[in-house]
């Protein structure tokens, strides 16, 4: 039977290294178990793994135990992730929170890519690609850079206050 | 030179590097942190390119790879560019992955390394 809309992975809570792999495992799974093609699924796959490493590496790690204990072993990031089929479009989602000092490098980063037309963004690609090895900025970009190259859809993204700092949502779309 | 093994995971390649010119990565690549896991296949790489084989056999063949990864494949073939001795290049990808073939041709093309296709 083919569905028309289907949830393929829903998380929201409390993210740590082990459960984004967990994670990944089983949308890689579940993504092999539809009738998508090879190109597709593993563009889809490609864009959450790419948005959901993002957040793992950008959104800042808290320590603080649900009982306000502090413990280090046990980090983690607030994150929503969400991957979806609806109305023939795969919709992959990634929501963190964002300390009020990155707000505006990741803005610009999101409008750079979002203005450049397909062959600019090539270009901006394999440059950052070209000097990956003396960039210490954990790749400069080159993941929402590569999200956009591999999505139908621009990077949609909002980000609204949240607590003292803001809360970052982006959503690509992938047919 | 000590042959390197690393074996598969979900989401780190077999890695497989034996100094009579055999040089293979497969698998999936997308660790969190690329440049640690993949350190010791650089330095490997780098300390071979100056004492190669007589012939080198490079083969990728990834399923699924972050971009990270995509950094690294630049530092391993720039490094393997500089040896002495011929150096060839199989990129193997899953049927349909189209993805992953347009990957290898810009990695060629960026590199100025010719490589050969095959189809998984």
């Amino acid at each position: 039977m083919k569905l028309n809309s289907y949830i393929l992975l829903e998380f929201k809570g409390r993210l740590n290294g082990p459960l984004l792999d967990q994670l990944l495992a089983s949308l890689q799974w579940n993504l092999e178990e539809t009738e998508t093609s090879v190109s597709l699924r593993k563009r889809v796959f490609s864009i959450a793994m790419e948005s959901f490493q993002n957040v793992y590496r950008y959104a800042p790690q808290l320590t603080h135990s649900l009982s306000g204990e502090v413990n280090d072993d046990m980090a983690y990031s607030e994150a929503h992730l969400t991957v979806v089929y609806e109305q023939g479009k795969y919709k992959v989602k990634a929501g963190n929170m964002l300390l009020k000092e990155q707000e505006n490098a990741l803005t610009k980063q999101l409008e750079e890519v979002n203005h450049a037309d397909s062959e600019s963004l090539r270009q901006r690609y394999n440059e950052t690609l070209q000097n990956y090895r003396t960039s210490n900025n954990k790749g400069a970009g080159l993941g929402l850079m590569d999200m956009k190259r591999k999505a139908n859809s621009p990077l949609i993204y909002t980000i609204q206050p949240y607590q003292d700092h803001f809360w970052f949502d982006i959503e690509l779309q992938i047919w | 030179m000590d042959t390197l093994v690393i074996e598969g995971t979900q989401k780190t390649p077999y890695i497989y590097l034996d100094a009579n010119g055999m040089i293979e990565i497969r698998g999936s690549s997308y660790p969190e942190n690329c440049r640690g896991f993949y350190k010791p296949v650089l330095s490997w790489v780098s300390e071979y390119s100056q004492s190669p084989a007589q012939r080198t056999q490079v083969n990728f063949y990834f399923k699924y790879f972050n971009t990270s990864t995509s950094g690294i494949v630049m530092d391993i073939l720039s490094s393997l560019k500089k040896c002495s001795k011929p150096v060839q290049v199989t990129w193997t990808y899953d049927d349909g992955d189209e993805e992953t073939l347009l990957s290898g041709q810009n990695f060629s093309e960026l590199l100025e390394m010719k490589f050969e296709y095959t189809v998984k």
